[in-house]
């Protein structure tokens, strides 16, 4: 069975992207991915558009899937963000220059990834590592970051490799997207994981973090999504009567 | 005793904002990203060699050292800014032979 790849971060026009949804769904599908996961659906009117995008994104072959990013400074905000849009969106991520938010969004496991979106902002040390490993939420890392930035290159591809490091140390599962707002910022999976294999992660890992894991993630939180889910393994399959 | 070098051809599909770009521009921002990413070293190991360029179906072939091609490709997806527009840069195809590659370059519409 080929290998169904998975593109876990892009932003359209809809959020703060610069190209229409619809363009970055045929990219997608050019370049090879099954999955798109779209990260503008932050309010109620995003996901107005989701159920006509999922229709064009299923006549180009894509399952188009939705995705908050909760990009807050505070942990107040973060809780109240999550207890808004967690039954709403597939994938809940947060990025953050906060310390306390990081963790707190490590710790919290209504959040399905920690995203390293501004790359040397970030915060993120063994101590948060482990509560990632421990509230089983992901880490994120974003190609967009490196691409873009020439001039921070090096400090951004050393970043990279202490954050893999740590992750990998801790079992704290990695995903690799390209974190992009346009078409151009976009890569081909086998591209993003060659990029990952130079800066020293194994096959395994790298593989994984472009197709199984994010695919799991979807998987579960649309479970998690329909009304007759009550826990992991528990649903309802018939609803008793009055009588 | 010298043993024989094993190549791989890349087709690579060129996506970029506005008009067209030149080969010699591809060709040095190809090789740019290599050089950025692994230096001196890297350019020599990955041995890289343009061949067909055509702008019309935005492919080009290009030939690596069979052990290079996760650094070519890296590299590939490197390659942001060509002349001043946004780009990107996928490989389409990895064949053995040149051969092979200037055949799907012919087939692809």
């Amino acid at each position: 069975m080929r290998r169904k790849w998975v593109e876990f971060h892009v932003r359209s026009k809809l959020s703060d992207g610069l190209d229409a949804p619809e363009e970055l769904i045929k990219m997608a599908a050019h370049l090879g991915y099954r999955f798109l996961v779209l990260a503008d659906f932050k309010e109620d009117e995003g996901l107005r558009e989701l159920a006509a995008l999922k229709e064009y994104g299923k006549r180009h072959g894509i399952d188009v899937a939705s995705r908050a990013n909760i990009t807050v400074n505070s942990v107040k905000e973060l809780k109240e963000g999550l207890r808004r849009i967690r039954r709403k969106v597939e994938v809940v991520g947060v990025a953050s220059e906060a310390k306390e938010v990081v963790r707190a969004a490590a710790r919290d496991g209504r959040v399905d990834v920690v995203s390293m979106l501004g790359l040397l902002k970030s915060p993120l040390d063994k101590g948060i590592v482990e509560l990632m490993r421990r509230g089983r939420s992901a880490l994120e890392l974003n190609l967009s970051a490196l691409i873009s930035e020439t001039e921070n290159r090096r400090k951004i591809l050393e970043k990279w490799m202490e954050y893999s490091t740590l992750a990998i140390n801790r079992r704290v599962p990695i995903i690799l997207a390209s974190g992009a707002g346009s078409t151009y910022q976009m890569r081909s999976p086998r591209e993003l994981i060659a990029l990952a294999l130079t800066i020293g992660m194994n096959v395994d890992v790298a593989v994984n973090g472009v197709s199984t894991l994010p695919l799991q993630i979807i998987r579960l939180n649309r479970e998690k999504l329909k009304p007759e889910f009550v826990a992991p393994g528990i649903t309802v399959i018939k609803k008793g009567g009055s009588t | 005793m010298k043993v024989k070098d094993r190549w791989r051809y890349l087709l690579v599909c060129i996506h970029v904002g506005g008009a067209g770009v030149t080969r010699e521009a591809l060709c040095s921002a190809i090789i740019n990203g290599l050089h950025s990413l692994y230096g001196d070293w890297g350019l020599s190991r990955s041995k890289l060699l343009f061949f067909d360029y055509n702008p019309k179906k935005s492919l080009l072939v290009l030939r690596c050292a069979h052990k290079s091609i996760l650094m070519v490709r890296a590299a590939i997806a490197m390659v942001y800014n060509i002349e001043g527009g946004k780009a990107l840069l996928h490989v389409k195809k990895i064949t053995g032979t040149l051969k092979k590659a200037r055949k799907i370059l012919e087939e692809n519409n």
